[in-house]
C-alpha cells in the first residue's frame, strides 16, 4: 500500500515535470518567487528608465519617486495613436485623460514614450518624435515624449502597440497596464487608476486589454 | 438549385424598390463603404440571407483585403484591433451575436496576432417572425476594422442594403470554419504541481482528434498567459486527452470572482479543421493561497 502511495505520487510527479518540460514553462520546477521578470508586471517594480526627450531634457524615472508616473507609448502614423480623428489623440480623448489627470493628482506626471526604430515611415526616432509632439501640441495637451530609437525601454516594459499604457504608483510599482480607455470610450482607466491610487484603494482594473497599431521596434 | 433567371428578376424588382426607396443601387450587389475611404478594405453584404448547414440563417457581411494585408479576429492578440460588425433589423427580425471565422495566426514569435487575409465573411445570425416574411428586408450593417501591413489603417462601413430573404446555401470563401462550442466532455480544472497552480483542459479523446492542439486566450484577471500559441503537447491515454495551458494562475488577481477560462482552441492547423470557443469555469480552483 505504502508502496503504490509512493509510486504513484512518483508517476504524477515524474508526468508533471513532463508536461511542463515539453511545453518550454519557464516556471516548472523553480520557486515563483525568484521568477525573473522580462517585462513589467503589476504590483512589481517599474523596470528603471532614463531616456531623452524632444525637448532635449533627460527624463529618468527614479527623479519622479513619490509621484505617480504615467507613460503611454505613442506613434504618431498609427491611427489608433496619433493620426487621423479618430485615434486616441486625434479624438480629443488623450486630452481628456491629461485633464482628468490633473484634476485626480495635480502631483501625477505624463509621458508619451515613443519607440519607434529609426527609417520607419521614412523618419529618424527623433523625427517621430518631433511629429509626436506636433500632434499633441494640436489636441492641445502638450506631454514629454521620451525617445527610445533602440526600444529597449519598450521591450523592459513589454509595451506591444500604440497606445500602451502603464502607471506606477508612487512606490515605484506597476499598478495598471493596458489601454487607456475603454472601447467605447465610457470608462476612462488612466484616471480611474490615478484616482485609486490618490485615494490609496487598489487600481481596478490593473490590467485591460489594449489595442493599436504593434510597436516598430528596432531589431535586437 | 436557383434558375439563374430569378436572382436577375429578384435583382430587378429590387432595383426598381429601391429606386423608389431611396436606397443606393450599388449598395443591392456590390455594396461598398459609404462615408469612408474603401482603402485597402471592401465591405460589403450580400444580397441574399445565406443558408447555413445547420438550417440557420445569416446575413453575411463580406471583407475584402488587399493583398499583404490583414484584419484581425474578435481578439486581435499582441496588436492590432478587433473588427467589428453591427446589424440592424427591420422590426420583428431578431439578430444574433456576429460570428468571425477561425483566424489565422499571424505575425512573428514577438508579436502574435490573430486575423484574415484576403477576405472572410462576418456572419451574422438572423431569425425571421413567424408571421411575416417579406421577400426582402432592408438592414444597417456598422463595422470598423484595422487593416495592417508594415503599417496600419483603420475603416468603417455605414451600409444600408436590401437583402432578400430568400436564403441562399452559403458558400464559404475560406476553407476555415467557424468556431463552434465545445464538445460537452471538455474540462477545465486548477490544479497544483509542485507549488505552482496550472491549468489544464481535459476531453474523451474521441471528441477532438485533431492534432496539434493550440489555444488563443482571452484576457481574464487571475489567469496571466505566458506566451505563445503552442502547439501545446497533450498527454492521451486513449481516452482521455489532458492539455496543460501555459497560464499564471494568481487567484489574487481576480477581483471579479473564480476566473472563467475562456478563449480559442484550435484543433489541427489544416484550414478544415476545427475551432471551438471556450468559456469554462475551472473546477477545483483551490480557495487559498500557496
Amino acid at each position: 500500500m505504502r508502496f503504490t502511495a509512493v509510486l504513484t505520487a512518483a508517476v504524477v510527479t515524474c508526468g508533471s515535470l513532463l508536461i511542463a518540460a515539453q511545453q518550454g514553462d519557464p516556471h516548472a520546477g523553480h520557486d515563483h518567487s525568484k521568477h525573473t521578470h522580462d517585462k513589467a508586471e503589476i504590483a512589481h517594480d517599474a523596470p528603471a528608465f532614463s531616456l531623452k526627450g524632444v525637448d532635449g531634457k533627460t527624463y529618468t524615472l527614479a527623479d519622479y519617486k513619490g509621484k505617480v508616473v504615467v507613460l503611454e507609448w505613442f506613434c504618431s502614423s498609427c491611427p489608433a495613436s496619433g493620426r487621423g480623428e479618430g485615434s486616441y489623440w486625434g479624438s480629443g480623448k488623450a486630452a481628456a485623460t491629461i485633464e482628468g489627470l490633473r484634476k485626480a493628482d495635480s502631483d501625477a506626471v505624463y509621458f508619451a514614450v515613443n519607440s519607434t526604430k529609426d527609417g520607419y515611415d521614412g523618419k529618424s526616432n527623433a523625427e517621430e518624435g518631433t511629429a509626436s509632439a506636433e500632434v499633441m501640441s494640436k489636441a492641445g495637451a502638450s506631454v514629454p515624449v521620451l525617445l527610445d530609437a533602440d526600444g529597449k525601454v519598450g521591450r523592459a516594459y513589454g509595451a506591444k502597440t500604440t497606445p500602451h499604457v502603464f502607471i506606477i504608483g508612487a512606490d515605484g510599482k506597476v499598478a495598471y497596464i493596458g489601454a487607456p480607455v475603454s472601447k467605447d470610450g465610457k470608462t476612462n482607466y488612466v484616471v480611474n487608476a490615478v484616482t485609486a491610487l490618490k485615494a490609496g484603494k487598489p487600481v481596478e482594473p490593473a490590467t485591460t486589454k489594449n489595442e493599436g497599431c504593434g510597436v516598430k521596434y528596432a531589431k535586437q | 438549385m436557383k434558375s439563374w433567371k430569378l436572382p436577375c428578376i429578384r435583382t430587378c424588382y429590387a432595383g426598381v424598390a429601391a429606386l423608389l426607396l431611396g436606397v443606393p443601387m450599388a449598395s443591392l450587389r456590390d455594396a461598398v463603404p459609404q462615408g469612408a475611404p474603401a482603402e485597402r478594405v471592401t465591405c460589403s453584404v450580400l444580397p441574399d440571407l445565406a443558408q447555413m448547414s445547420d438550417g440557420s440563417t445569416a446575413l453575411v457581411v463580406r471583407f475584402n483585403i488587399e493583398p499583404q494585408w490583414h484584419m484581425y479576429w474578435s481578439n486581435p492578440g499582441d496588436s492590432g484591433a478587433a473588427t467589428r460588425v453591427t446589424a440592424a433589423l427591420p422590426r420583428g427580425w431578431t439578430g444574433g451575436a456576429p460570428r468571425l471565422p477561425r483566424p489565422q495566426i499571424l505575425g512573428s514569435a514577438d508579436e502574435r496576432t490573430y486575423g484574415y487575409e484576403k477576405t472572410f465573411d462576418v456572419l451574422v445570425p438572423v431569425v425571421a417572425p413567424v408571421d411575416n416574411e417579406p421577400p426582402s428586408i432592408l438592414v444597417r450593417v456598422q463595422a470598423d476594422w484595422m487593416v495592417c501591413k508594415d503599417r496600419c489603417q483603420t475603416g468603417k462601413a455605414s451600409l444600408s442594403v436590401q437583402v432578400s430573404t430568400e436564403a441562399v446555401p452559403y458558400t464559404p470563401t475560406l476553407a476555415r470554419g467557424y468556431p463552434t462550442k465545445l464538445p460537452p466532455s471538455v474540462r477545465a480544472r486548477i490544479d497544483e504541481v509542485r507549488g505552482e497552480r496550472v491549468l489544464l483542459l481535459s476531453f474523451a479523446s474521441a471528441a477532438i482528434p485533431q492534432r496539434p492542439l493550440r489555444f488563443v486566450p482571452d484576457a481574464v484577471a487571475g489567469l496571466e498567459w505566458l506566451g505563445g500559441t503552442g502547439p501545446f503537447p497533450a498527454i492521451d491515454n486513449g481516452r482521455e486527452t489532458s492539455l496543460r495551458l501555459p497560464f499564471k494562475v494568481v487567484l489574487e488577481d481576480a477581483v471579479d470572482g473564480p476566473p472563467r477560462l475562456r478563449g480559442l482552441l484550435l484543433a489541427g492547423d489544416r484550414e478544415g479543421d476545427p475551432s471551438y470557443l471556450v468559456d469554462l469555469l475551472p473546477a477545483d480552483v483551490p480557495l487559498t493561497g500557496n
